[in-house]
């Protein structure tokens, strides 16, 4: 079994407008040491997936409907999140699933210094005294590349640059070796730069702690460099699922394809004209039938507009490759050829 | 700084000379000045009519100062600019007024422009009865219905407010207003940062075929270097208020001669698993130095891989390198493998 498996996860929210489907039946694994990347827009439902994982959809309006969460530890112990007490899961958090944000700012408090919120993370999940729990802070924040972290300890959050920040976060959330690490946009907020250190600290942390990672954005160039496999969601499903070279190399949902043809890359010449995904994304509280995305693609038959289609594997090497989409052989070259 | 226009152009629609901005810092009681923060300290550079210069770099360097300085949003300290032969920089109130018809601007975030309580056709006309171009109501419908169309919204919209609208729409609307004017010159500062991958591809192929249909010369300044290559003939980058490099695009991203602009290159995720695994990535420490305080001779000297005792101490002249590329550095021409 891998480290978690996630199964037909519902997650809705009631509002006057009617019943937001902001996750709406997904299904996804990760295993220990790998890196799942979930890409999608706003509103794909991608950042409410992350908080149900940890049980933290505010409740009302959210609330989730429906799914498992099989969380396993290293003796092969199964437990099913969704099931266990909030005492429980108030345990898991931080201590086996840790996640970082977007912004670091708003999760660090800006009146307590540094060294008294990591501090507080270690006695409280582990129980340990003040002393010893100070100096597994530093020699952690060493880790994530602090200098003289022994004096920046007691800084305040606002002493401290965005970069050093998103460290300081990163060094929180690996401070009770986790075993699952979710990060939700971790360097958009910051210059790429920047960018680059935090994403190749992510990555040598999961290497030398075996995490697993899920590693949430909608940067298709941060997935090409992190991820090992890919689910590419929209409108709270998962629309295409696979190995991440299949995925870049050889997508077969429009949508991914569309993605990948609307993007202009710094290693292309000027070219000519992006190809843009015609439309927009759909409310999701008023979702077309059917398919989602069918008013955005040319090429769509009569029976994308009455269901939702199964999931559909592609036969290949390695790790399944899978797709939901009605429409039979499409691929790049194909939406190319019919391009031209 | 030199004086030189680029080579081989004929006189070109904006020229920069030695623009420097400077925020003054204040303390105590009195508010007395005690330094100055130079956001933007001696930047030069033209842009040929109907082209595109990208001015790109990551935040504190001064790109969207020099943007808002260019239009007198904020005051420059010294220096020039000339737009089509009129001097920007001394120009009274009046005179600035009627300038503007000349440049517009396009924002990051087109809500937080538009007025919520005024329709769009109202925000849209409003322009062009404060500089007179239109009579009466009818004379502006007609134009600013045209003018909608252009950016690929039906009159259907006219009538509507902005809350009503996605973000892609109003960023069409904010574009719209930018081009009520017929202005020559289009300041974009991020212009599609704000939008989702598959609506950003939308508005940056409006842009480039506004720019052929109007002859539209174009400022894009934006930190996504992807965007900025796809749109742009000539890229400056900037570091802490100066320019380090400014080269013709292809030249640029083939060669960059500034080890700024090299690292910059080589930190962009490209979209492509197997190209990315193959990069060898040129580890850059650290962050931006504050503004308030940047280090002496060359800003880039406190993370600069190549640093040299001199660098500490002088700060390069941005010097031509080859024919139009330009670099800041004392490092001989820079070889890349």
């Amino acid at each position: 079994m891998p480290l978690l498996t996630v199964k037909g996860l519902q997650t809705h929210f009631f509002t006057e407008e009617g019943v937001v489907r902001a996750v709406d039946g997904i299904s996804f694994e990760v295993g220990r040491g790998e890196v799942l990347g979930i890409v999608g827009e706003s509103g794909s439902g991608k950042s409410v997936t992350s908080l149900s994982l940890l049980r933290l959809v505010a409740d009302p309006p959210g609330r989730i409907v429906a799914g498992e969460m099989i969380l396993e530890d290293e003796k092969g112990h199964q437990e099913d999140l969704m099931k266990v007490s909030e005492d429980r899961m108030r345990a898991v958090r931080g201590d086996r699933i840790a996640m970082i944000f977007q912004d670091p700012m708003t999760s660090l408090n800006p009146y307590l210094r540094v060294s008294e919120q990591l501090i507080e993370v270690l006695e409280i999940h582990k129980g340990m005294k003040r002393k010893e729990a100070r100096q597994k802070c530093v020699e952690m924040l060493e880790a994530v590349g602090i200098p003289a972290p022994a004096s920046r300890i007691d800084d305040y959050p606002h002493q401290l640059s965005g970069g050093m920040r998103q460290r300081v976060m990163i060094a929180m959330a690996l401070l009770c070796d986790p075993d699952l690490l979710i990060a939700d946009e971790p360097t958009t907020a910051l210059d790429v730069t920047v960018q680059a250190q935090i994403l190749e600290l992510i990555q040598d942390r999961k290497e030398a702690l075996g995490l697993g990672v899920i590693l949430i954005t909608h940067d298709l160039g941060v997935i090409a460099k992190m991820a090992d496999r890919v689910a590419v969601m929209y409108a709270g499903r998962i629309v295409e699922e696979g190995p991440v070279d299949t995925i870049f190399e050889d997508p077969r949902h429009p949508y991914t394809i569309g993605l990948r043809r609307s993007i202009p890359r710094i290693d292309d010449p000027r070219g000519g004209e992006l190809v843009p995904i015609p439309g927009m994304p759909p409310s999701l509280a008023r979702l077309p039938p059917g398919c989602p995305f069918h008013p955005r693609y040319a090429h769509a038959i009569p029976v994308c507009k009455e269901r939702y289609p199964e999931a559909r594997t592609i036969p290949g090497e390695g790790a399944p490759h899978v797709v939901r989409c009605h429409v039979e052989g499409v691929s790049l070259d194909a939406d190319r050829k019919a391009a031209s | 700084m030199t004086d030189k226009a680029a080579p081989g152009e004929a006189t070109p629609l904006l020229s920069v000379r030695d623009l420097a901005v400077h925020f003054p810092v204040r303390r105590g009681l009195l508010q007395r000045q005690v330094g100055s923060v130079k956001a933007v300290d001696g930047v030069s550079f033209d842009v040929a009519k109907g082209s595109t210069l990208g001015l790109v770099g990551e935040s504190g360097c001064g790109k969207s100062t020099t943007g808002r300085a260019l239009l007198r949003l904020v005051e420059p300290t010294s220096g020039s600019a000339r737009l089509d032969g009129i001097e920007l920089f001394t120009l009274g109130s009046g005179e600035l007024r009627k300038a503007r018809r000349q440049m517009q601007m396009i924002f990051q975030d087109p809500y937080a422009s538009l007025n919520p309580r005024m329709t769009i056709l109202d925000t849209l006309s409003e322009p062009l009865f404060l500089h007179g171009l239109v009579k009466g109501r009818e004379e502006a419908l007609s134009q600013v219905s045209a003018l909608m169309e252009k950016v690929g919204l039906g009159p259907a919209y006219l009538r509507r407010y902005p809350h009503e609208f996605s973000g892609g729409q109003r960023q069409r609307i904010g574009i719209a207003r930018a081009l009520a004017l017929s202005p020559k010159l289009v300041i974009a500062d991020e212009p599609v940062s704000a939008l989702d991958v598959s609506i950003q591809a939308q508005i940056v192929n409006l842009l480039g075929s506004l720019q052929r249909d109007l002859g539209l010369t174009y400022v894009f300044i934006a930190h996504d270097l992807a965007v900025v290559r796809h749109l742009s003939q000539e890229i400056a980058v900037m570091y802490l208020g100066r320019i380090v490099e400014r080269a013709p695009t292809q030249a640029l991203f083939e060669q960059p001669q500034h080890p700024y602009t090299q690292a910059l290159l080589s930190a962009i995720p490209i979209p492509d698993p197997k190209a990315e695994r193959a990069r060898k990535r040129l580890p850059l420490v650290g962050e931006v130095p504050s503004p308030l305080d940047p280090p002496a001779g060359c800003h880039f000297h406190t993370r600069c891989p190549q640093v040299m005792d001199r660098c500490r101490k002088e700060a390069p002249l941005l010097l031509e390198r080859s024919p139009g590329h330009w670099a800041a550095c004392h490092l001989e021409a820079v070889k890349r493998d």
